[in-house]
């Protein structure tokens, strides 16, 4: 079987192809390779260019995402506070409801509990407060009643006065005394 | 030598030896001749960088790209029922008539590459070593493909003599 394998190389003599135009046709091969070699380097390139003008917008848009939030301003400035914080005998402090953070720019100065329904017995609470000697001075803090219900208790010289809004505008308000300590 | 006239003055010496290879390759000779200007064109990309014997290496993309070139389908042979205008006549030299041409119809329904194996194995002659590096691949690949296209050749019902024939 090898050997007459072998004997079909004889198939191959005679051919010729076409010698005359060879090398003229082999030069014009290389000349459309070559464009087509620079095409598409240039397709390339435009290509790369797209992708990393979008790559760079999406990470400025992510990197816009994940900045940091600057906390609010409060809209009523608040005297610098003091750490000190008078309990009255015979009350219970309880843990608050209102946590560090959850009203950004404002500190939890105390929480009480009113043990009688509906909050008809006035809290009293003493602040210890620094540099309110003004009569203009006041302390305005949240309180949670209900779970529905928040009150703004706005402190000052003369008392306090207790609301349902969180905007300071007072409502069914008793004053109660209260004492402020330099 | 500029690197131009180099080449020019290879391919106008070295194709017609390139152009038997091809053409034992693909079987045709227009598309032996569009097979071996395909490789040079491919090989003056590489021509600067080629160590040692370019003919070796346009003789490599020669194999290379006719086996890629079986896969695709336009390329394939397509069977006809006449003969096509001036196709060549050869007389064979087996003490059968018409034997050698059973035998190059045999090969030429092999596949591709164990086509080329057997080729460049036993018709250019070629070693094991040599066979190998032209496609790429390892002896031992070499091997089994040789022992699978002798296999189908021994079994190819165009050349089992008559006498197997009527007793099978």
């Amino acid at each position: 079987m090898t050997t007459e394998l072998k004997s079909l190389a004889r198939r191959a003599d005679g051919i010729e192809g076409r010698p005359a135009t060879r090398l003229q046709e082999v030069h014009r091969r290389i000349d459309i390779s070559r464009r087509r070699r620079k095409a598409s380097f240039a397709a390339g390139a435009v290509g790369l260019a797209g992708a990393t003008a979008v790559t760079a917008i999406a990470l400025r848009t992510s990197e816009s995402r994940l900045a940091p939030t600057q906390d609010p301003t409060p809209s009523v400035s608040s005297p610098t506070p003091t750490s000190v914080l008078e309990v009255p005998d015979g009350q219970e402090t309880i843990p608050a409801h209102i946590k560090p953070g959850d009203i950004r720019g404002w500190e939890l100065r105390g929480s009480r509990t009113n043990a009688d329904a509906d909050g008809a017995t006035d809290v009293s609470l003493t602040v210890q407060t620094g540099g309110l000697t003004d009569l203009q001075s006041h302390v305005v803090t949240f309180c949670h009643g209900t779970p529905d219900t928040w009150w703004v208790l706005k402190l000052d010289l003369g008392g306090v006065d207790g609301a349902q809004n969180a905007d300071g505008s007072m409502q069914n308000g008793s004053r109660a005394p209260v004492r402020l300590v330099q | 030598m500029t690197d131009r006239a180099e080449f020019d003055a290879f391919v106008v010496g070295r194709s017609p030896a390139l152009l038997r290879t091809a053409y034992l390759l693909v079987r045709d000779e227009a598309t032996a001749e569009d097979l071996l200007q395909t490789a040079l064109s491919k090989a003056w990309f590489a021509w600067e960088r080629i160590e040692g014997d370019p003919e070796h290496y346009v003789r490599r993309i020669l194999t290379t790209t006719s086996a890629s070139w079986w896969r695709r389908r336009w390329h394939r042979e397509q069977p006809t029922a006449a003969v096509p205008e001036g196709a060549r006549s050869y007389v064979g030299s087996g003490s059968e008539p018409g034997h050698d041409q059973d035998l190059w119809d045999a090969v030429g329904r092999l596949p591709a590459r164990q086509r080329a194996v057997i080729v460049l194995r036993y018709i250019e002659d070629r070693t094991e070593a040599e066979t190998a590096d032209l496609l790429g691949c390892s002896r031992g690949t070499v091997k089994s493909q040789c022992s699978k296209a002798l296999a189908k050749l021994r079994i190819d019902t165009s050349l089992v003599p008559v006498d197997e024939k009527s007793a099978s």
